[in-house]
């Protein structure tokens, strides 16, 4: 499908977004009003990646779903290739790949292939031309190559999951792909594959919008991240830019053997924000906080006294480079596990 | 822009796929409208025997009525059940968000897909039944069920509508289940398939002439009758049908609209 000549692929405009919840029991249950998006706006250009970068509960998802037509806004609009997906959203359709989902959004009992032809003559492919796209994207998404095309999606494995919604999303050729958390959960080789799909579209010049919390993800992908926390778009920039915003702070790593319950312990009395503990081989557990350049060889010494006193041992300890990571964690306060739900 | 042949085209398709890969589903598809008949039968008996069961029914031969009735059991309602059913199952399959951003109208979807799902149901019957038919009535018989089976295809056009806004309101309720199911025994209260409506009471007679299904039976009725033929109850069905479908359809049209715009709003899809 031809590009529009919009001047942007995807313009979102002062979203704003809030439901109802219902809580509590069949008779003593109550409503409560959560506020998902509070005015967001960004814009996203043609041959570009943007990340969609927040927490859980961040309003990551809402967002996609306004500009994918699903959902409509109270406030604002989101426009695709200049179409409203408010107030056109048969032209915003014809315009996107959206994949929501890794694990659902397929028969259980179809084939790889029979979920794709349905998929397909539903968008409006039919006939030769539709077989011909189909085998042009197994190939394209390696389930050819796994042996996976006429395999059932209950039988699929996580990664065979996530390359069919790919290959779904991609059917119709669509200018713009909107992709919600399209890596988790998934083994690193499917991961690396759906990045490398991602840039090979963006250098043909297609928009990709997609949403993650995978730093590394973001850091690697795209050529601009927009942070979002508690419904509103907090920093936007190149991973470049945004991490020159933390250039007066160097985080401070520490590895250590340790239960997490006592790495948590020092972490705290080391101070600074915690942005992850992580479990690696060998029962080892990564600290890391950030630190005033200044200060942070002085947080290295304390961090060796405190674990002293707690019993747990510093197998390695040292300064690093800020990261992405680094910079959200810098201005939403929140760690990579961390985050509210919905 | 999807033409609607290749909605229905994905529909028959996803039907045909799933009965294929699931086998015994498809071996029983062929088993229970004979089930359906023994049923029928069964009750039928409750009026002593056999021939009595016609003479109060009005009909020549009871047992290829009862197979178009038993036809009719199954596709009652059979347009209300798939558009809503086929929501349901989008929903807990996790493929309504895809369904709901393919390029063409929602609820054109459901009618599509609702349409399509009574037309291999009642397809299937119908090849389960026509052997049964040719062997006990010959080829009169068959064709008095070929021509209950049009009778059935037009009789789900005025409740396109309903279907429509039931599949949404099912949406739009959050249940994980269909909220008019209940519609089903009424409307098979008000066909008259298990016994003559004149038994019924005054005020669901009166109902029964709104009922659609009432008229499915009905050409049941004159294609099982030695007077009657397959032709005349499809041109006696069609004439009431031909009115419910404009009146049904456009009461419902605003309903469409209004549901569709509020299930986008609470985030349905």
């Amino acid at each position: 499908m031809a590009a529009v000549a919009a001047p942007h692929a995807i313009e979102v405009r002062g979203l704003r977004k809030s439901y109802w919840v219902r809580e509590g029991g069949l008779l003593r249950g109550r409503r409560r009003r959560i506020e998902a998006l509070r005015g967001v706006s960004f814009t996203v250009g043609w041959g570009e990646v943007y990340g969609l970068l927040g927490p859980n509960g961040a309003g990551k998802t809402t967002t996609v779903k306004i500009i994918a037509t699903l959902l409509e806004p109270d406030e604002g609009d989101a426009l695709v290739a200049g179409y409203s997906s408010v107030r056109e959203p048969l032209e915003v359709r014809e315009r996107i790949g959206v994949m929501l989902s890794v694990e659902r959004g397929f028969f259980w009992k179809l084939t790889a292939r029979e979920n794709l032809k349905y998929f397909g003559l539903l968008y409006g492919l039919d006939g030769r031309e539709l077989e011909e796209r189909i085998e042009e994207l197994l190939e394209l998404t390696g389930l050819k190559r796994l042996g996976a095309e006429n395999r059932r999606f209950e039988d699929m494995s996580l990664g065979m999951r996530a390359r069919l919604g790919l290959a779904r999303a991609l059917l119709r050729d669509p200018p713009v792909l909107i992709l919600d958390e399209p890596t988790l959960g998934l083994d690193p080789p499917s991961a690396r594959m759906v990045r490398s799909i991602l840039r090979k579209l963006a250098s043909r010049g297609k928009a990709v919008l997609l949403t993650t919390h995978n730093m590394f993800e973001a850091e690697i992908v795209c050529d601009r991240v927009g942070i979002i926390s508690r419904g509103r778009v907090i920093a936007e920039g190149s991973p470049g830019e945004l991490k020159a915003r933390v250039s007066d702070r160097v985080p401070v790593v520490l590895h250590v053997r340790a239960s997490p319950t006592e790495a948590e312990a020092l972490a705290q009395r080391i101070g600074g924000a915690v942005s992850r503990l992580t479990e690696r081989d060998g029962g080892l557990l990564y600290v890391r906080v950030l630190a005033d350049p200044e200060s942070a060889e002085r947080i290295i010494q304390r961090a060796i006294e405190e674990a002293l006193r707690l019993g747990v041992r510093v197998a390695e300890a040292r300064i690093e480079e800020p990261t992405l990571e680094d910079v959200f964690i810098a201005l939403t306060g929140a760690s990579e596990e961390g985050g509210g739900g919905g | 822009m999807a033409s609607l042949k290749s909605l229905v085209k994905a529909e028959l398709g996803v039907q045909w796929w799933w009965l294929k890969n699931n086998r015994v589903m498809l071996v029983l598809s062929f088993v229970w409208p004979y089930m359906a008949v023994l049923v029928l039968l069964a009750m039928g008996y409750a009026y002593g025997s056999i021939q009595n069961m016609a003479r109060r029914l009005g009909v020549d031969e009871p047992v290829v009525y009862l197979m178009a009735a038993s036809m009719v059991a199954f596709a009652a309602s059979g347009i209300i059940d798939n558009a809503s059913g086929v929501a349901q199952w989008h929903r807990w399959l996790g493929t309504l968000p895809y369904v709901y951003a393919a390029p063409h109208r929602f609820p054109v979807y459901l009618v599509v897909s609702g349409f399509a799902g009574s037309l291999f149901i009642a397809t299937t019957n119908l090849a389960a039944m026509l052997p049964g038919a040719l062997a006990v009535g010959g080829l009169r018989a068959g064709l008095g069920l070929l021509a209950v089976f049009a009778v059935m295809i037009i009789a789900s056009l005025p409740l396109v509508g309903i279907a429509v806004s039931a599949a949404l309101l099912s949406l739009l309720a959050r249940e994980e289940g269909n909220v008019l199911s209940f519609l089903n025994p009424l409307l098979l209260l008000l066909s008259g398939v298990f016994y003559p409506i004149d038994v019924l009471p005054r005020i669901l007679q009166w109902m029964s002439v709104l009922a659609p299904v009432r008229y499915v039976v009905e050409a049941a009725r004159i294609a099982s009758t030695f007077t009657g033929g397959p032709v005349r109850a499809v041109v006696v069905a069609s004439y009431y049908l031909a009115v419910m479908i404009a009146v049904y359809n456009l009461l419902s049209l605003k309903a469409v609209g209004a549901l569709e715009s509020a299930a986008r709003r609470r985030g349905v899809f």
